[in-house]
């Protein structure tokens, strides 16, 4: 599993409205292209709906769709 | 791309063509490459490329007669000043140099062949047999080896010379028999010994050798040098005057190949048309040449080390290269269009593994200046286009490279933006405007004062049509789609009664005339030209004139713009680049959409290339020419200059264009729609869709990072909608803020917003977006 502490940090102090429950470090799949990857996002704990980072998803997830992809 | 369409490709592309020089060369000598050693002063390299052609290098390097220099593009009596001496610089190597490429030891093929005579003929068909494998038993009649080379004075062709090359091929399987005799008797004994004879002509002894042998000299075959019967060969008469050393050796090499061929049994004949001198096709500009004289031979034994430098240097290294000389995109993967043609076709057959002309061929923009600059028409869009289509069949075009054009496109073609309507007052419609997507996204003002003006001016009734022209699923390699939407194009104007259309793109104009052969269309421009200038219309000042690239055959068009220009009362001047040969600016082709980096460095280059301010005539030019900053208007700013806002787009990037507001073009253009609609034909306006009631208020610095990011307003407002309707949304205790995502299709987008006090607005702090998919999160 892929995890990016750092990025993870500046996400302490959200909570999801939903549950009322603060977003913890947690497991979730991202596919793409017929490619599935773990990775550790801010999750919450109790419903698993997750925040994908605007720092991951311009960085590192980028990268790997542009890899994907053939570019 | 069947491999028949590669060849047809690569056929265009001449860049690898020979040069002159080494095309008029009999035995094709890579002058250019020995030119440039010679110019670095890397006389060994130098040498070893003469020595990798040429037999005896040491020999003919010095006497070789350098028919050459005639061909030399230098030379050129129209626009050339003085050939390189080739000759001289050939001497001055090997007079340097003793250097020699390694010869690889080839197997002994275990088959003899013989040659007759000792001249540089014989010698040159010993030298290339030995090198193939054969045994070679050479006779010569005389004493002495060289045949007519010793009548060369020891000046100019010193005996250690030949005694070197002489040392060199007693290393390999050569034996030579001096005063051999040699009579028709020998002869025969010989073809019965070896699989042919070769019998060089250029040796004083071997001079009525033919009357014995039964053949005529003029009667040798000039590709084989077949002298009348089989296996027997003959070259490099000396009756032939004058000498000519490197016909010597080429005779002695056509005869090398022949004895070879009949060794394997293969044909005499097939494929040896580039043997010898041949035209290339190379072609090469004098352009940019600075005319320089040959340098002068001081002394007595030629070039010195630094005077062979020199000469060498004024080498131009002929190449094309002319479309890659005014093309950046062509100029970025470092090649040229036959290396790319390979590159595309191998990227097209690739079952697993990368492929590497992805970006290639998503980034051309069409542009077409490559084919007016080539020789050979080579159409690198029209290429680039047919790869992008296979791509799209073959499910292999990456989702990124598109899809945000495309998303544009079915936006352009929903109810939300198309209109078309016959002229308000009369229901009559022999004309219609066609404004095209671009111009009503940017500037839509722009639009409604040329209708009206249009209105004004022409008879018969004006209507209008909003709607795309399909230009960027032709670009995506989407065909079907192109049909679609040009179908659909169709029957609202078969609707409208087949009116004339004015277009304002001439990238709408070039579509049409391709797909929709049967309408009428004239440009904007053209129209205009006849028509008397609205109330205010003018201005002041010199402009570089852009035309955009498609209207490169559309000479009426750009003749049009000018006299718009020049009625309004601006002084043009025309770019380095310009009419048939005006550059893109960087959004054709959707270059812009699948390489945003690629169109910056086109932009670059065209606005560094010529002074600001500059005046264009296309709304995507405009727009995309402003991108760096450059001072650009539109021939509309002049026409309506009250409409006038700023001369540049206040954002970098503006393919969503920066307005009051975070206004973009998708926002514009149903905008434009429900205003003329409302105004022009009293209709009730659309209804509105939920997430359009959200109101977005933007920094903007905020709003330049979402238009890089192609993440247009709706889909902010969608993701908002979304949150807010469903509570599924982070929270930020102590900011207050708002996490929400939304993904209508491929593309996963997040925002990050707080609620505003007023209805439903919201302030937006950043909005970002991802293609991988998240499993289990809605």
């Amino acid at each position: 599993m892929q995890r990016f502490p750092e990025i993870i940090a500046r996400y302490e102090g959200w909570t999801c409205q939903q549950c009322g429950k603060p977003l913890m470090p947690g497991k979730a799949q991202l596919t793409y292209m017929g490619s599935v990857f773990d990775v550790e996002l801010p999750k919450c704990a109790k419903c698993g709906m997750v925040i994908v980072p605007e720092e991951l998803a311009l960085g590192k997830m980028l990268e790997v769709e542009q890899v994907l992809e053939d570019k | 791309m069947e491999q028949q369409d590669l060849r047809q490709w690569e056929w265009l592309c001449i860049q690898e063509e020979p040069p002159l020089c080494q095309a008029t060369c009999p035995i094709h000598v890579d002058v250019r490459l020995f030119a440039r050693h010679m110019a670095a002063g890397k006389v060994d390299d130098a040498r070893k490329v003469l020595a990798k052609t040429m037999p005896l290098s040491g020999v003919l390097g010095r006497i070789c007669d350098h028919p050459c220099e005639q061909a030399c593009r230098r030379g050129d009596p129209r626009d050339g000043d003085e050939a390189i001496r080739i000759g001289s610089l050939e001497r001055s190597c090997v007079t340097q140099s003793d250097a020699r490429p390694r010869s690889i030891p080839v197997p002994p093929k275990g088959k003899s062949a013989a040659v007759v005579g000792g001249g540089l003929s014989g010698l040159t068909a010993a030298w290339d047999l030995a090198r193939k494998g054969y045994a070679v038993h050479v006779l010569v009649p005389e004493s002495e080896i060289g045949g007519v080379l010793l009548a060369y004075p020891d000046k100019v062709l010193p005996k250690e010379a030949l005694v070197r090359e002489l040392e060199l091929m007693a290393s390999m399987r050569i034996t030579i028999e001096t005063n051999a005799s040699v009579d028709a008797e020998r002869v025969e004994s010989l073809l019965g010994e070896h699989l042919g004879v070769y019998i060089g002509l250029d040796s004083p002894a071997l001079i009525d050798i033919h009357l014995d042998l039964g053949f005529e000299p003029d009667a040798i075959d000039p590709l084989t040098r077949g002298a009348g019967r089989p296996g027997l060969f003959a070259g490099a008469p000396i009756v032939s005057a004058p000498f000519s050393p490197i016909r010597a050796a080429l005779h002695g090499r056509q005869a090398a190949v022949s004895l070879d061929r009949l060794a394997q049994g293969a044909s005499l004949t097939a494929s040896r048309d580039k043997e010898g001198p041949f035209e290339t096709r190379l072609y090469t500009s004098m352009h940019d040449v600075e005319h320089a004289r040959a340098v002068k031979l001081t002394g007595p034994d030629g070039y010195s080390p630094e005077e062979a430098r020199q000469e060498a240097a004024r080498c131009i290294q002929c190449e094309c290269m002319e479309c890659v000389k005014v093309c950046p995109y062509l100029a970025h993967f470092k090649g040229y269009p036959k290396k790319y043609a390979r590159e595309i076709y191998n990227n097209l057959s690739v079952i697993h593994g990368l492929r590497q002309a992805n970006t290639m061929i998503e980034s051309c923009s069409n542009c077409g200046l490559c084919a007016e600059v080539c020789p050979n028409d080579f159409h690198m869009g029209t290429l680039c286009l047919q790869a992008r289509s296979e791509m799209v069949q073959q499910d292999k075009m990456p989702p990124s490279a598109f899809d945000f054009a495309l998303r544009d496109l079915d936006f352009n073609v929903s109810h939300k933006a198309v209109l078309a309507r016959p002229d308000p007052d009369t229901g009559a419609c022999e004309w219609a405007f066609v404004p095209g997507c671009q111009l009503s996204g940017a500037t839509p003002e722009h639009v409604r004062a040329a209708y009206d003006h249009l209105r004004a001016n022409l008879d018969g009734g004006v209507g209008m049509i909003l709607h795309c022209c399909g230009a960027p699923a032709a670009w995506a390699g989407r065909p079907d789609l192109l049909a679609n939407v040009t179908e659909s194009f169709r029957s609202l104007w078969k609707e409208l009664g087949e009116p004339r259309l004015i277009l304002a793109c001439t990238t709408c104009l070039q579509t049409f005339r391709e797909h929709l052969p049967e309408m009428v269309c004239t440009s904007l421009w053209e129209t205009l030209e006849s028509l008397a200038l609205p109330q205010g219309a003018g201005g002041q000042g010199a402009y570089t004139l852009h035309d955009p690239c498609t209207s490169r055959h559309e000479p009426a068009v750009q003749v049009s713009a000018r006299a718009m220009a020049k009625r309004l009362g601006v002084i043009v001047r025309d770019p380095d680049l310009t009419g048939i040969y005006t550059e893109c600016c960087g959004f054709g082709g959707l270059m812009e959409a699948a390489n945003p980096g690629m169109a910056t460095k086109v932009v670059a280059q065209r606005t560094t290339d010529n002074p600001a301010p500059f005046l264009a005539y296309c709304a995507m030019c405009r727009d995309s020419l402003s991108r760096q900053g450059a001072k650009v208007i539109h021939l509309l700013d002049l026409l309506y200059p009250h409409l006038a806002r700023e001369p540049e787009p206040a954002s970098p990037y503006p393919l969503i264009r920066s307005g009051s507001g975070p206004a973009d073009k998708h926002e514009n253009r149903a905008r434009l729609r429900n205003q003329l609609a409302r105004e022009i034909w009293k209709e009730a306006p659309e209804p509105m869709d939920d997430f359009e009631r959200i109101q977005l208020v933007l920094e903007p610095e905020v709003r330049d990072a979402v238009d890089a990011r192609r993440i247009l307003a709706e889909d902010i407002q969608r993701a908002i909608l979304h949150a807010e309707t469903t509570g599924r949304r982070m929270r930020h205790e102590e900011s207050g803020h708002f996490i929400a995502c939304h993904q209508p299709a491929a593309v996963t987008y997040w925002v990050e917003y707080a609620p505003q006090p007023e209805g439903l607005v919201f302030r937006v702090y950043r909005a970002w977006s991802h293609r991988m998919v998240i499993k289990g999160v809605a």
